[in-house]
């Protein structure tokens, strides 16, 4: 997995080594040691003693940081907020992975209520639910209120120190009555994201918005670089209109750090409570087979009509059968190089390039040796 | 010592040669079996087995994967429809998605996981799906905390050309599983695969 932050250390410490190497040379001729060689050496140890100090801070910061940690709750609704500074680091080397999953439910008489479930997990970069083995997660919490959620906040301002990955989702749904109104759903994403050397990006869409519904992904993985052919920034919204005015907001200003990537997504759908529905419909008439388990644990749906999207009671599942076959693979397992054999053929040119230098010398030495013979 | 030198030189021209080739690609060709026939033939229907007759689980929104034979626990995100029908893919290689639209794991119906098998650089999510055998477990865990469990009845290579969507998608009145990736022969060309692999599972428990 990603070993950027990692890399970074141990060449802090490959730079310790070789200073150190320095000074032991230095020891050994000590007798004849000149005045500039001495100085040469004091220099060196004070660049040892700040490469050391410097390798111990960044790993306190790093320390202090998740130390200071706190279990991050979401809030309750209306508003929901999490994954934000400064319950999330700052600094560099984590992988991130939070969601928000909302149910905002209005009933014919407008009663409100609202399920928010939320999770979140923080770990070392390239380590994936559920393994959460730093300060926080894998942890799953779910808050009900009378009230309707109205913004959703995670995943803004962390972990800018490079080498981590920010995995953010937040996925809306209204349960309405019929005939409820939407209104569009507008995006504000991506907007000065993915801009150093050799970033990717792919946006769906790329929208530059005024106090847009969703507000994502914007001045995020600035640092250059990509992960394990990932898009640098990786971003999504799904659903055109909404019936409730839920905005979101995350993953902005996020990962700016090099070798990063964030992917969040956003989905909006409402369910309207009549049998009706805003989606495509089966076309083989299984919709009553699949007009389910209601949402929120009610009781199972009654036999939608064949051909019907299966909406049945509060908000069964509609029977949306996609067409086509997914795409799901770009051919890099089919094009990758053989890793060991490429590392046995350099370890032979690089031992074939040291036995021809032995041979080289070992003849000089051979020539030398019979031209003293010769002269004397 | 010249001899040394020149062998040397050799094989290591003849490694890094080999080495930085293309090599075939590991999922064409049928898909593997730990015995038995070589090619698994697509069963009639969606595999029932043991699967219950009813929904155990009430709708919630599934949030991570996990699958012990392939070492493989997953965060998962959402998928749609893109305009044209078509089911979207994740956006990133190596978190996979479930179709939202359709039924959550457990309900009643055909609940689908997508994920890349590779990207242009290296091995997807699902790299490993077509090596998974009847009877491994699949964890999801779905968001209201219940943990459900599914087992692989079959796993089948289809050409996209002869994409089951139906049989994927569609229910047959049990609760079901599918898993869905890439697989086959990759068509430079196209920049795709011309199969893709579909796990069936049935389901199991939940706790």
């Amino acid at each position: 997995m990603r070993n950027f932050g990692h890399g970074r250390i141990s060449g802090l410490f490959h730079s310790a080594w070789i200073l150190m190497r320095g000074p032991i040379a230095a020891r050994v001729t000590s007798s004849q040691e000149s005045p500039a060689e001495r100085i040469d050496r004091r220099w060196r140890r004070s660049l040892l003693a700040v490469v050391v100090a410097a390798v111990g801070s960044i790993s306190l910061l790093a320390l202090g940081g998740l130390a200071a940690t706190p279990a991050s709750a979401a809030t309750g609704a209306p508003a929901v907020a999490q994954c934000n500074p400064p319950d999330y680091p700052i600094t560099a080397g984590f992988q991130v992975t939070c969601t928000v999953t909302v149910e905002n439910y209005t009933s014919a008489s407008g009663a409100t209520s609202s399920t928010v479930t939320t999770t979140q997990c923080l770990g070392a970069a390239g380590v994936v639910f559920p393994s959460c083995p730093l300060s926080i997660g894998p942890v799953t919490n779910t808050v009900t209120s009378s009230q309707l959620v109205t913004s959703v906040n995670q995943c803004n301002g962390i972990v800018t120190g490079g080498g981590s990955n920010v995995y953010c989702n937040v996925n809306i749904t209204n349960n309405v009555p019929a005939g409820t109104p939407e209104s569009g759903v507008t995006v504000d994403q991506c907007v000065g994201s993915a801009t150093g050397l050799g970033s990717t990006m792919a946006c769906a869409p790329t929208s530059s918005t005024t106090n847009a519904t969703v507000t994502q992904c914007n001045g995020s993985g600035t640092g250059g670089g990509t992960y394990n052919g990932e898009p640098t920034v990786g971003c999504t919204v799904t659903g055109a209109a909404t019936a409730d005015p839920v905005t979101v907001n995350q993953c902005n200003g996020t990962a700016t750090g090099g070798g990063s990537a964030v992917t969040c997504m956003t989905a909006v759908s409402d369910v309207f409570a009549a049998a009706t529905t805003t989606t495509t419909t089966a076309p083989t008439g299984a919709g009553g087979a699949n007009g389910a388990s209601a949402i929120g644990g009610g009781s199972g749906g009654a036999a939608g009509a064949g051909g019907s999207t299966g909406l049945a009671g509060a908000a069964g599942t509609a029977a949306v059968i996609p067409t086509g076959a997914p795409q799901t693979g770009f051919g890099g397992a089919s094009e990758s190089t053989d890793p060991a054999l490429v590392f046995v053929g350099g370890a032979a040119l690089a031992a074939a390039g040291l036995t021809m230098v032995l041979t080289i010398r070992r003849q000089r030495r051979t020539m030398t040796e019979s031209l003293q013979s010769h002269d004397s | 010592m010249l001899a040394v030198t020149a062998t040397l030189l050799l094989i290591g021209a003849a490694s890094l040669v080999i080495g930085l080739q293309d090599h075939r690609h590991p999922l064409a060709g049928p898909v593997p079996q730990r015995s038995g026939t070589a090619v698994r033939a697509a069963p009639a229907s969606v595999p029932s087995g043991t699967v219950p007759a009813h929904a155990a689980v009430a709708r919630s929104v599934p949030v991570a994967v996990r699958i012990p034979a392939l070492g493989l626990a997953v965060w998962l995100t959402e998928l749609g429809l893109n305009a044209d029908g078509t089911v979207a893919v994740p956006t990133s290689v190596q978190v996979p998605g479930w179709f939202s639209p359709g039924p959550s794991p457990g309900q009643i119906g055909s609940a689908v996981i997508l994920g890349h098998v590779d990207s242009s650089k290296g091995p997807g999510v699902f790299f490993g799906l077509r090596t998974l055998q009847p009877g491994d477990p699949i964890e999801v865990n779905l968001a209201d905390g219940v943990i459900a469990t599914f087992r692989v009845t079959s796993v089948v290579q289809y050409q996209k050309t002869a994409f089951p969507d139906q049989k994927v998608y569609g229910s047959n009145g049990s609760s079901a599983l599918q898993l869905v990736t890439c697989g086959g022969a990759f068509d430079p060309q196209t920049g795709h695969y011309l199969s893709n692999i579909v796990v069936y599972s049935s389901f199991v428990s939940a706790t």
